[in-house]
């Protein structure tokens, strides 16, 4: 079974992923990659089990309380404005 | 009195009973760190002035008359993926250099609130992502035993703190071995609970299924002690159990202990080996009946839990775009250029890594293949063992499978995911584990022994701990600088 990594697909997952690997890096990267991925694809088949459930998550009931305030929230931001984060323009 | 080498539990006592202010115990705390950090690369941060004002407001308590709680004035190490206000959360990665959370965790809300002092936050592999502590972007920690070798990761930094006494416990995080390999490297004891068990509200999700916040300590009451006070329920994790820990007194005299054999038929150092078997003697000299019994999809632990965890990064950390938090140096002419310029930036080699394998498991055409074959895969495991747990109360298997390797010996990462093989099983079937010093190998490098317990069966985990440290007389410390 094919397990090795093609160069081309691994662009468009960095893509997807948003990331920039540098060319000279991406042939160790799929190489470290495709050593993981063959021990995935060595996974055998089992019988589809019923899955144990975890516990249930338990919602907390829909009610408003106190958040944590804008200001405070804005802190971490490297460049804000009047109260918004300011990211770069996405149209002209 | 060096207060630096003595047990929460009794920190505490001496505390709630005037013998030692809180303010003198953080003292001790901070000069220890002072002294002994440098070394270590254990703490990424260290605030004495809250450090101090906590304290103060611990000894203003007692002077009250009341008491200050089961945690009262004990210096606690937080790794550095758990937010604390005001004191800066990094995951040991350049994304969230300089972030400081404007929120506690559950969990340090409930340290606090039990009187417990946090002097800083400990160092780790970035985002927790590795098993040696050598990928935090600030520098490895370094393990006190040897500051030669890898301190095991990713809470490299809590286990290392722990170790030494710069704080007597402190807080991993485990999703599949993380504290339990570094306690393991450590020589420390390491708990890690079950899934739901502790509140992961305010822990810097990695892999949201499978992570759990645990203790870390020097004996087995005080991780005991640790995980009763920030263990159950809290609304703000939907994932957390309607939980509470009380200790139970369980005679390990008739104690059913499984081993399992999968675990000992994988290549293991003899140091490990004849430690563990060592241990298993004294179990049974206790009087606990052993028996082999069988986990045989255990081989597939490894490969199910890369594909699990690391889908569950790439979607966990897509949110580190650069914009709400990040480095205002960086730009580019496009939201997505930026976020790619922030990204790469940010994130090590490791956690692209696992960021990419992530989105390629899940990726059309291989979701099917991989991460739906990695669930079942997972469902199976957990299977076995509670079909296990019918006939065994606890199991007993290694928690590494070698001890501490020397620093920057360049292991392949596929090679360096093996050494998690002995923990994943227990994450993926979200059971307790814990970590137990159970001897010393030829070059005096700690060897832990794990026990693997039925989900939110901690009390009999806890209890056959207890009884084997009682049986060993304590666990060996190592000392370090004057």
């Amino acid at each position: 079974m094919e397990t090795g990594i093609d160069l081309d697909e691994l662009r468009h997952i960095a893509v997807l992923s948003g990331l920039k690997i540098e060319e000279e890096q991406l042939a160790q990267m799929a190489e470290d990659m495709a050593a993981i991925v063959l021990m995935m694809e060595n996974l055998p088949d089992v019988e589809k089990v019923e899955s144990t459930p975890m516990q249930p998550m338990i919602l907390r009931r829909d009610e408003v309380a106190p958040s944590i305030p804008r200001d405070a929230l804005l802190e971490n931001a490297p460049r804000t404005r009047q109260g918004y984060f300011v990211a770069p323009g996405a149209t002209d | 009195m060096k207060w630096t080498h003595m047990s929460a539990v009794r920190l505490a006592a001496a505390v709630n009973n005037k013998e030692v202010t809180a303010r003198e115990l953080a003292r001790a705390a901070l000069e220890h760190i002072q002294a002994q950090n440098p070394a270590l690369g254990a703490f990424l941060a260290v605030d004495e002035e809250a450090a101090i004002a906590q304290a103060a407001a611990v000894d203003a308590c007692v002077a009250r008359g009341e008491n200050a709680g089961p945690l009262a004035g004990v210096p606690i190490g937080i790794k550095d993926n758990i937010c604390t206000r005001g004191l800066p959360t990094t995951c040991a990665s350049r994304m969230l250099q300089g972030f400081v959370p404007p929120y506690d965790a559950t969990v340090v809300e409930r340290l606090a609130a039990a009187g417990a002092v946090t002097v800083g936050k400990t160092n780790m592999d970035e985002f927790g992502m590795g098993s040696s502590g050598e990928s935090s972007a600030f520098g490895p920690v370094r393990n006190p035993w040897d500051t030669n070798r890898v301190v095991g990761g990713s809470s490299g930094g809590s286990a290392a703190a722990v170790a030494v006494g710069l704080v007597p416990v402190a807080l991993g995080s485990d999703t599949g071995g993380s504290v339990r390999c570094p306690a393991a490297f450590c020589g420390v004891v390491g708990l890690k609970p079950s899934y739901g068990a502790v509140s992961r509200f305010g822990l810097v999700a990695f892999a949201s299924s499978l992570e759990q916040i645990g203790p870390m300590a020097r004996t087995v009451e005080d991780a005991e002690l640790l995980f009763r006070v920030i263990c159950g329920r809290d609304v703000r994790d939907a994932t957390s159990a309607e939980y509470v820990h009380k200790p139970v007194t369980v005679d390990i005299k008739g104690m059913k202990v499984g081993i399992p054999r999968e675990y000992f038929g994988i290549k293991m150092g003899e140091a490990v080996r004849q430690s563990v078997e060592a241990a298993l003697r004294q179990l049974e000299a206790l009087g606990a009946e052993l028996r082999e019994v069988s986990l045989p999809s255990t081989p597939h632990a490894l490969a199910a839990y890369y594909a699990i965890s690391s889908a569950e990064a790439a979607s966990n950390l897509a949110r580190y775009d650069g914009i709400r938090m990040g480095d205002a140096a960086l730009a580019g002419n496009t939201p997505d250029e930026a976020r790619a310029q922030a990204r790469s930036a940010g994130f090590g080699p490791e956690v692209q890594r696992r960021i990419l394998l992530g989105n390629f498991v899940l990726s059309s055409g291989r979701y099917e293949r991989y991460y739906m074959r990695a669930k079942q895969m997972q469902a199976q495991i957990t299977r076995e063992y509670i079909q296990v747990f019918e006939t065994c109360d606890i199991l007993t298997t290694p928690t590494v499978s070698a001890t501490a390797f020397p620093l920057e010996q360049g292991k392949r990462p596929v090679e360096a995911y093996t050494a998690d093989v002995c923990t994943m099983p227990a994450s993926l079937a979200h059971l307790p584990a814990l970590s137990l010093p159970c001897g010393l190998d030829g070059d005096g490098l700690p060897v832990d022994l794990q026990l693997i317990g039925p989900r939110f069966g901690e009390g009999t985990l806890l209890a056959a701990g207890r009884a084997y440290e009682a049986a060993v007389g304590g666990f060996a410390h190592v000392e370090v600088g004057p």
